[in-house]
């Protein structure tokens, strides 16, 4: 049976008594004439060598390379208006937290007062907004692909409102490779320039999240979501910017679509 | 009866002892473990992160004097900062394993669920030691990272209450050697 904890200790383990051993050599040595110039110096070049040899551990990447940009909508981002919000919800199978990133802009704005205010979301590492490279998606690299602001913005036209995705890949992309929800999970008809032959397979249970996302009226304190089987409440932060996100897992609890009611109290 | 060894102990008699070492290894393997895979959403991640901070704990077990602190705050404490290098460089180091010649651990699938189930063990192992209000609240506010006033309205009571009940479960993980708010 493989199991990487007992690997893990043996490696540990026989690093110590090599330490061990080393640390004593190097006793007995002290205790010799040290060496002379030219014998220090065959002690160095002995000793990087083992350290650029010896070693056969690879570094591991966190990073892979981001998202490839979609077309620029609405003119892109009003500079200086892209904010990654503090808000971050836990994943319910843990790992890198959720997060929203919210925009105006530079088109769209049609009278005084109207403006638009795009929304993404996604996982967050480093204070970046990305995907992970799983559920078929970046062909299961295991990597954080940064996301650019195109083209998985949600633009609305409102003080406040509430997105209802539905079920998505808890890796948070939606393209190329990534495993699809069922039409009959999501409750939503597939955003245009997504269609289905982009998507490698249907996501099994364990790779969804129901995704809930939006911006809460001014003044509110509490955002609440009931499903058919139970409630979850969120409260804002100051600099969040009103913005809220839920994340649940697909337990199976609810029906398909999903039953979904979101609330605000002051 | 032979007693149980403490941790600083461990460390100290691991310069003769490889085995001590080891044995301070099964003592936190899972939480350490737990500690990252709360962080990553990688298994295999979470091990090579864990791996780097035993092999820094081993290679800098010397400067351990246990006057300043004790053992389980100092290896969490190189943990956060294994965590902290690897989001600044944006990749798991392997300076430690390197300087140490360690072989690299094979991962397949059977072991993602071997360390998945041993994260899970060390995340509840500690919780068994709380009340069930204490375990609520403090798995509310420090696993899923949910604020005060969200726990208190789910839960029906005052947000004073919450934020005790929090405080007092982590005394008691504290207590326990968990140290656990100082992970976060």
């Amino acid at each position: 049976m493989t199991d990487p904890i007992h690997d893990l200790r043996r490696e540990l383990v026989a690093a110590t008594r090599r330490e061990a051993t080393r640390s004593a050599q190097a006793s007995a040595a002290s205790r010799r004439r040290l060496p002379g110039r030219f014998g220090r110096r065959v002690v160095v070049l002995v000793a990087v060598l083992v350290l650029a040899c010896g070693g056969v551990v690879a570094a591991t990447q966190l990073f892979g390379p981001p998202v490839r940009p979609g077309p620029v909508v609405l003119g892109g981002p009003r500079s200086g208006s892209v904010v990654l919000v503090p808000l971050r919800v836990a994943d319910p199978s843990g790992g890198y937290p959720w997060g929203i990133r919210i925009y105006t802009p530079r088109r769209g704005r049609s009278a005084p007062g109207a403006q638009l205010t795009c929304v993404q979301f996604g996982r967050v590492l480093d204070d970046r907004l990305g995907v992970l490279g799983e559920d078929g998606a970046f062909a299961n690299d295991g990597l954080f692909h940064e996301l650019p602001v195109e083209p998985t913005a949600d633009c609305v036209r409102a003080a406040s409102f509430t997105s209802y995705p539905g079920y998505v890949p808890a890796s948070a992309f939606i393209g190329h490779g990534a495993c699809t929800p069922t039409p009959t999970r999501t409750g939503v008809t597939p955003r245009a320039g997504r269609r289905s032959t982009h998507y490698s397979r249907t996501c099994t249970t364990a790779e969804l999240r129901l995704v809930v996302f939006g911006i809460a009226p001014s003044g509110t304190r509490f955002v609440r979501l009931s499903t058919s089987v139970r409630a979850f409440t969120q409260k804002p932060g100051p600099a969040d910017r009103g913005a809220f996100l839920f994340v649940l897992s697909d337990s199976g609890e609810n029906p398909r679509p999903p039953q979904l009611r979101v609330t605000f109290q002051p | 009866v032979r007693r149980e060894r403490s941790d600083g102990e461990l460390i100290a008699a691991s310069v003769d002892d490889a085995d001590a070492f080891g044995e301070f290894y099964d003592r936190y393997v899972g939480r350490v473990l737990a500690f990252f895979r709360r962080r990553v959403h990688d298994p295999e991640l979470a091990l090579d992160l864990a791996a780097e901070t035993f092999a820094s704990a081993l290679a800098s077990r010397s400067g351990f004097t246990g006057e300043e602190q004790p053992a389980v705050a100092w290896l969490f404490a190189i943990a956060h900062a294994r965590w902290v290098d690897a989001v600044r460089r944006g990749r798991v180091e392997d300076r430690a394993r390197r300087t140490l010649g360690m072989e690299p651990i094979i991962v397949d699938d059977e072991a993602l669920a071997v360390i998945d189930r041993v994260a899970a063990t060390g995340a509840l192992e500690l919780l068994k030691l709380l009340s069930d209000e204490q375990r609520d609240a403090v798995l509310a506010r420090h696993i899923e990272d949910r604020g005060y006033g969200e726990i208190a309205c789910e839960l029906g009571t005052s947000e004073s209450v919450i934020r005790k009940r929090v405080s007092r479960g982590l005394r008691t993980l504290r207590s326990a050697g968990s140290r656990w708010s100082d992970h976060d």
